[in-house]
């Protein structure tokens, strides 16, 4: 009798309670690795915001110490996936460090890194250039008044040291083509003439660049063991409100709108677990676009990002980025809206051009050694980023309602050619080498002849 | 008379000895001395402590670091005081969570769902309360004030709605409903997955160390032995013990993390390669003192002892068993007791670098975040690691107390 009671309940219960569609996943347990930058903000939305739940997802996040522990933790398995930086799945798929094959679906934000150095260097700089001698001088500050300095110290022996946080990071990247634009050379990681690897990249240095965990940048360069890095935020910001140094660029300075970490994770496990990578992606998506919905969303974002388990930095220190202002002196706080950009412009869409310009600074630093066609370049991005995932993800959140048709580029991977950059030179993805050859400072696709200097 | 003795010996090895003479005054036994006796044990160490702090506070407001002033007694306490209140609101989180699973659960059929009839059959939950479940979904983001506003009765609901409209009891459902379907293909219960609170960090930190101990004391104790018995073995193996004894667990965990990926495989039910990797750098470093005071133990055996054993034409068993290893117990413990404490001290290091979630972790994401509540933080974490391998020597201390009066009994 108990059960026919509750057959009819049931009848009557079917209708109202039918899940929302709901993509059949193979792995429903998750845990993701993320490095505490404030680019995590989606893993960590997508999680503080439901949207993994709603996929079925039952997400843990967890700090790595560093970009190495957090890249082996995902290759062993240990890690279903993680915040990267976007030239990490690529390195590992060429095989330069650690090999494997790693893809990535989501592009997690553009811009974000700074330039910082140590308040000795900024005067030094200040007394080089004095129109640089202001509360608010004007932007943007190239690498100019370090030149004499840089070639100074080395010349006596005691070159400056900067830091970044990984050999194939952005910032690596980013900092060598901010010294290389005024003339001062990075280091290489080859040397064509000699056939010499350089694993740490300082083969005919002016500035020694070596690697440091974002999080111990301020403590680092405080330390004096540094004269300057470039990382993320918040460890520009922590520098000038602590007093330890000066941030003097950002890399929307650098290159306007560039990308800067992924999501990444093995192609082995993205095969095995095919729509848990869609699911994975459409709440990531979903975070993407929330937080940059309204700035109030970004306030509540930093709330929660200042959480010890998250960032962990002081909400007043993640605020001055998230919220599109940005410190360079006590004097000079300057809007920049355009700081962290999370899903505006197409941000979170993987274009194979992205990957590819990682590819071409490779290529010009010495890190791949040996010349490449062209179609070698568009092979490997395609074999890294993985838009198909992303639009899948993507069609489905348009039938649910969360995406609207226009926040999907029509694109065939490529961004237009652009002259963004702080040196003015052009990029267009479709030709790499082309690309390669414009640089003054850098290794050359065709030739054997070493970097100027 | 014989049990005091034996009470006040007790007292002695657990580290409660100060208490001897407030003992003795009570029974009125020599009040001067028991007075100077209390004057030097329980006055002096805690004027000392209190002095200390004082210090502490003065000193640490001078020390400007770039994440401010060093942290003082009272921030410390603070910092502490917000650790639990962390470990609170995780507490109410993992309710919430557990609410939303449950509700999810009789969501797919309602009182026909095969949990839904498992809590109306076996629990004895009213079907109202089953469709309450089904129909009302917490929200799904957490927030204290939200889901307190979520469980206010609403007028006019069945009575049974009402009472179960209270989170511990819905806990208790989902956490009966773990034990009710575990190991269930079409019912899955999952586990709160959240940040690990200061406490399970703790707990996560003595279990690596215990388990790395035991490692060790498995692998240091058979070969202490026979390195005790014969000469030649520990010839052999001295020049190992020599290199491997000072090698740091620095030097050790990129070794021991290559070694397990490449040999095991992490499943889901699984240990976690961070944990097998701190417990096996606790183990190499942890196991050389107990191999070395296992060794002397065994190789001084009284040659009386061994005599007698001859006498009475012991077997090779028996005079290892009755003879040699009792004999050799107090070092042994000795040496436990030392490795124990290296083990301890190793296992934070280990963990910062593996990222075993224990304490050694905690501290590493602490001076990560680089926050104004950084230090105190790690001042705190710092204490905890002091006090917990105090108490875990105080332990092997009375154990090594135990054998050496067994041993006096013995002779």
């Amino acid at each position: 009798m108990k059960r026919l009671n509750l057959i009819a309940g049931a009848a009557v219960l079917a209708a109202p309670f039918s899940l929302q569609a709901e993509l059949d996943v193979e792995k429903e347990d998750l845990k993701f690795g993320f490095i505490k930058l404030t680019d995590c903000a989606p893993i960590v939305m997508a999680k503080e915001l439901g949207y993994f739940e709603e996929e079925g997802l039952y997400v843990e996040l967890e700090a790595q110490a560093n970009w190495k522990v957090l890249l082996d933790r995902v290759i062993s398995g240990e890690l279903d996936g993680a915040h990267m930086l976007a030239g990490q799945p690529i390195a590992a798929t060429i095989g330069f460090g650690t090999e494997a094959h790693i893809i990535t679906p989501y592009s997690l934000d553009l811009n974000g890194n700074g330039i910082t150095v140590s308040n000795e260097l900024w005067e030094t700089m200040q007394a080089a250039d004095p129109v640089l001698d202001s509360p608010q001088p004007p932007h943007p500050i190239s690498a100019d008044s370090l030149k004499d300095f840089a070639l100074e110290r080395r010349q006596a022996g005691e070159p400056l040291r900067m830091g970044m946080v990984f050999p194939v990071s952005t910032h690596n990247y980013e900092l060598r083509y901010w010294l290389a634009a005024s003339e001062i050379s990075p280091g290489f990681y080859f040397d064509p003439e000699t056939g010499t690897i350089d694993r740490t990249g300082q083969l005919n240095a002016d500035v020694l660049l070596s690697v440091t965990p974002p999080p111990q940048m301020p403590a680092t360069l405080a330390s004096k063991t540094i004269d300057g890095y470039c990382v993320g935020e918040p460890w520009n910001q922590q520098a000038i409100l602590r007093g330890i140094g000066v941030p003097v660029t950002t890399n929307y300075d650098i290159w306007k709108n560039n990308p800067e970490k992924v999501f990444g994770m093995t192609k082995g496990w993205a095969d095995a677990h095919p729509n848990t990578a869609i699911a994975v992606t459409k709440a990531l998506i979903r975070a993407g676009k929330w937080l940059d919905a309204s700035p109030e969303n970004r306030l509540e974002a930093v709330k929660i990002l200042s959480r010890s388990e998250y960032v962990g930095a002081d909400e007043e220190v993640l605020r001055n980025s998230m919220t599109g202002t940005f410190m360079f002196q006590k004097t000079d706080v300057r809007e920049m809206p355009d700081f962290n950009v999370f899903f505006r412009y197409h941000a979170s869409y993987p274009f194979y051009s992205d990957a590819i310009w990682f590819l071409t600074q490779m290529s010009r630093w010495g890190q791949i050694s040996e010349p490449k066609p062209d179609a070698w370049y568009f092979d490997v991005a395609k074999k890294v980023y993985r838009p198909d995932i992303y639009r899948k993800a993507a069609t489905l959140l348009i039938e649910e309602g969360y995406l609207t048709e226009a926040e999907v580029p029509e694109t065939d991977g490529f961004k237009e050619p652009t002259g963004d950059f702080i040196d003015g030179i052009v990029y267009d993805g479709r030709k790499p080498n082309g690309y390669i050859e414009k640089f003054d400072v850098g290794l050359k696709p065709q030739s054997s002849v070493a970097a100027t200097n | 008379m014989n049990n005091l003795r034996k009470l006040f010996a007790f007292l002695k090895a657990i580290r409660l000895g100060f208490l001897v003479p407030v003992i003795q005054l009570c029974r009125g036994e020599d009040p001067k001395l028991q007075m100077r006796l209390i004057a030097q044990q329980i006055v002096l160490p805690l004027a000392a402590i209190i002095l200390g702090l004082l210090l502490w506070q003065s000193l640490a407001s001078k020390i400007n670091t770039n994440l401010g002033t060093f942290p003082g007694p009272t921030e410390t306490w603070q910092a502490y005081e917000s650790l639990q209140e962390e470990a609170r609101v995780e507490a109410l989180k993992e309710k919430h969570f557990n609410h939303k699973q449950l509700s999810r659960m009789v969501r797919r059929g309602g009182v026909d769902s095969e949990v839904g009839i498992w809590l109306v059959e076996d629990e004895g939950v009213a079907p109202e309360v089953v469709t309450w479940l089904a129909e009302n979904r917490p929200p799904t983001r957490f927030n204290e004030a939200d889901y307190a506003a979520f469980l206010e009765p609403v007028a006019g609901e069945p009575e049974p709605v009402s009472e179960a409209r209270d989170m511990d009891y819905v806990n208790g459902l989902y956490l009966a409903a773990g034990k009710a379907f575990k190991g269930s293909e079409t019912v899955k219960v999952r586990d709160y997955g959240g940040k690990p609170t200061y406490g399970e960090q703790i707990r996560k930190s003595l279990w690596t160390v215990f388990t790395g101990f035991v490692i060790a004391s498995l692998v240091a104790i058979p070969i202490g032995i026979l390195c005790g018995l014969n000469k030649s073995i520990y010839s052999a193996l001295n020049p190992f013990i020599q290199v491997g004894k000072p090698v740091s667990p620095l030097a050790w965990l990129p070794l021991v993390t290559l070694v397990v990926v490449a040999l095991y495989e992490p499943t889901e039910e699984g240990l976690e390669i961070s944990f097998i990797v701190s417990a096996l750098v606790v183990a190499l470093c942890s196991l050389w003192p107990t191999l070395v005071n296992t060794a002397v133990g065994v190789a001084n055996t009284d040659p009386d002892h061994l005599n007698v054993a001859r006498v009475l034409k012991l077997s090779w068993f028996s005079r290892l068993f009755k003879i040699i290893l009792p004999g050799s117990l107090p070092l042994m413990f000795t040496g436990l007791r030392i490795s124990l404490g290296v083990g301890w001290m190793v296992l934070i290091a280990a963990e910062m670098l593996a990222q075993n979630p224990g304490l050694g972790k905690f501290v590493w994401d602490m001076f990560q975040n680089g926050s104004s509540e950084t230090l105190s933080l790690i001042v705190v974490a710092c204490l905890t690691i002091g006090l917990i391998g105090f108490f875990l020597d105080t332990i092997m201390g009375a154990l090594q107390t135990l054998v050496s009066f067994e041993e006096k009994h013995s002779s």
